[in-house]
């Protein structure tokens, strides 16, 4: 019955965040047999992490570290190896996809070739059951709400590709789920239109107030959208936090590296007890030589408009980067400098599990 | 050298004129052309040209032009010559085309859920279950349809189960029916049906289908609403090559209807055998294929009007 129960996310504005999580995913793990004797694949390695209610979520990781396989767990493609999957308390293991008030918005849309956008957007309210006229209201305010007023009567084929988007948005937005997520939604279009689409989504989040869990490994995307992320690599969740916080104290050094940028060194050269620590370029400095700080080799110096770029490699073997409003004047490649960073610039980060 | 040189001297050949380019495209169609009018409108004509012609003593056909083969499909002739309605002929076309109807929305019923079951499976799988649907072609269909004889005959295999488990006590007459010629055509033309929507269907993206459960349908919804829309192409060509030959069929109504039920394919064979009267087996076979074409001309109206602008 949970299908029927879910609360009709509306159109109005939020709700109060809940104390207890909307999804508890509690050490899930999922392995893939492999094809003909190969050798299996752990998707997903012991993964537990919690998504409140009303947030924007997002998975975010490089290709291959499990993201879909989370996704197609949470909407009942999948089922794990190992571990558990609650939304609002219930286990969902047991149900299959069709049961579990979550929908889903797909890489490639998957909309219905044969159907018009509006019998697209109504698909899943019909085979809810809901009245013809509630139907029809909730496909009108879905179609309204993305902005595709006028189309309701042309196929798929018929749009663009960001029309296309907007489609299936507004049809897995129809049944009002507890959940929607996103598997790279914005994938596919080019970046002007993917910009676009950020703030769209942005505003659909917040007019619905459902919650979203998006698969992203654009980490820009991520930062700018998400309420939190968690960075997630080779199927384990290495961080999750806000993403202010996930920039400004990763975690761990794939963290620290994947997040924007940073230079790695290890602790022991610097002082620092953690095995590494990470500084942003931005916050790296250039001294003469001698001063206090890493001896080092400007390698390239690179103008780019309001900042300049200097690859420098460290006397001691390794490389950095410092990125500074103001060029320093004749410094060439071949310049014997010392990199430097205040001390607050200095992160301690832990190796990668 | 010079003569190495010559090929490379010669003008390039001009490019082709209108007129040029119109010859050569009637050249490229001549090979396909002829091979439809010699077997196609050829034939036809020679048994369009039978079917007012007199019949033989002895088969073949002979003069005057008449057009008598038509009116006995209408009329039979009295005593005093005089002409009088006969549902005969129209009867046998009845039967013919209520039991391909049936033939065809069996082959549907059964062939959709299979091809949709053989789409579903594994890579492997899916190999051996179309190859097992080819399979009968291998063997002669006069052989494949005596066999069903041997099945569904009083000492038949079928009574003999039944007799054994102690279901019946006396054999059931199975044989010489509608119903057994239904059989018939149903098994013989299945493979006709499934094949092609299997091709349909094979193609569906798998997403879709997750889309649906994602979108509250079961699998009967999904089934309903997904699978069965986008199989219509397949459906549709499936329908075109059952109908058509069921329509027409002769070995199941003569083996299995034990030709007491005769459908037009055997009446027309029989016209062309026992009865010596090949005027009227051409004009019962120029009767059908005006009514098919007439069927076929409707169904292609009507997708037309259907189909997206
Ligand atoms: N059905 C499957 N059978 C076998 N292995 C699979 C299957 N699905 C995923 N995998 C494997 O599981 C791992 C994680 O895959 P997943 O699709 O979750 O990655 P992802 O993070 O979504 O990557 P991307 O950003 O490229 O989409 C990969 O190594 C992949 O090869
Ligand atoms: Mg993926």
């Amino acid at each position: 019955m949970v299908e029927r129960s879910g609360p009709e996310a509306g159109l109005s504005g939020s709700t109060p965040v809940a104390a207890a999580p909307l999804v508890a995913v509690d050490a899930v793990s999922k392995v893939f047999a492999g094809h003909g004797g190969g050798a299996e694949t752990r998707a997903l390695d012991d993964v537990s992490l919690e998504i409140r209610a009303n947030e924007f979520f997002t998975l975010l990781g490089p290709s291959g570290c499990g993201k879909t396989t989370l996704l197609r767990l949470v909407a009942g493609f999948e089922h794990p190896t190992a571990g558990t999957i609650r939304l609002d308390g219930t286990d969902i293991l047991p149900l299959p996809p069709h049961r579990r008030p979550v929908n889903t918005v797909f890489q490639s849309y998957a909309l219905f070739p044969h159907l018009t956008v509006a019998e697209n957007v109504a698909f899943g309210l019909e085979r809810l059951g809901r009245p013809a006229a509630e139907v029809k209201d909730r496909v009108a305010a879905m179609i309204a709400l993305v902005r595709l007023g006028g189309l309701e009567r042309r196929k798929p084929a018929q749009l663009s590709g960001g029309q296309q988007q907007r489609v299936a948005f507004a049809r897995a937005l129809a049944p009002a789920p507890r959940l929607l997520l996103l598997d790279e939604p914005l994938s596919a279009l080019d970046l002007k239109l993917r910009r676009e689409m950020q703030g769209e989504l942005k505003r659909l989040q917040r007019e619905t107030g459902v919650t979203f869990v998006l698969v992203t490994h654009d980490q820009e995307e991520a930062l700018a959208m998400s309420d939190r992320i968690a960075v997630m690599r080779a199927g384990k969740v290495l961080q999750l936090g806000a993403p202010a916080e996930i920039y400004d104290r990763p975690a761990t050094r794939f963290v620290a590296d994947f997040i924007g940028e940073a230079n790695i060194v290890a602790g022991a050269r610097v002082g620092s007890p953690a095995p590494f620590v990470a500084i942003r370029p931005e916050r790296t400095t250039i001294a003469p030589a001698g001063a206090a700080g890493l001896a080092a080799t400007v390698t390239a110096v690179t103008f780019l408009g309001s900042d300049t770029l200097y690859d420098m490699e460290l006397a001691g073997g390794g490389a950095m980067r410092a990125r500074l409003r103001e060029p320093v004047p004749g410094l060439a490649p071949g310049a014997s400098v010392t990199a430097g960073w205040p001390a607050d610039a200095a992160r301690p980060v832990a190796e990668d599990p | 050298m010079s003569a190495a040189l010559a090929p490379a001297i010669t003008p390039a050949p001009a490019a082709p004129t209108a007129p040029g380019l119109a010859a050569r495209t009637v050249t490229l169609l001549v090979p396909a052309v002829a091979v439809i009018v010699l077997f196609m409108v050829v034939p036809m004509l020679i048994a369009a040209g039978y079917s007012f012609l007199t019949a033989g003593a002895y088969g073949g056909v002979r003069l005057p032009l008449t057009a008598d083969a038509y009116v006995r499909f209408l009329f039979d002739r009295d005593l005093d010559d005089s002409l009088i309605f006969d549902t005969t002929y129209i009867g046998i076309f009845a039967r013919s085309f209520v039991l391909a109807v049936l033939t065809t929305l069996f082959c549907v019923a059964i062939g959709l859920p299979l091809a949709w079951f053989i789409a579903c499976r594994e890579r492997r799988a899916r190999d051996a279950l179309l190859l097992a649907i080819t399979i009968p072609f291998w063997t002669n269909l006069l052989v494949r349809t005596y066999c069903w004889v041997l099945i569904l005959r009083d000492q038949g295999l079928l009574n003999g189960a039944l007799q054994a488990s102690g279901l019946t006590s006396a054999p059931i007459t199975f044989l010489y029916s509608n119903e057994a010629i239904l059989l018939g055509l149903v098994y013989s033309f299945l493979p006709f049906m499934v094949l092609p929507i299997y091709a349909v269907v094979e193609k569906i993206d798998p997403r879709l289908i997750e889309a649906g459960h994602d979108l509250y349908a079961g699998r009967l919804a999904v089934f309903r609403h997904i699978v069965w829309p986008l199989a219509r192409p397949g459906i549709a060509a499936g329908t075109l090559l059952v109908f058509v030959p069921a329509l027409g069929a002769f070995l199941a109504p003569d083996l299995l209807g034990g030709g007491k039920k005769l459908m037009i394919g055997s009446l027309i064979q029989l016209q062309f055998t026992s009865s010596r009267n090949w005027p009227f087996g051409a004009a019962a076979a120029m009767i059908l294929m005006a009514l098919v074409l007439v069927g076929l001309v409707v169904m292609a109206r009507r997708r037309g009007a259907g189909a997206p602008r």
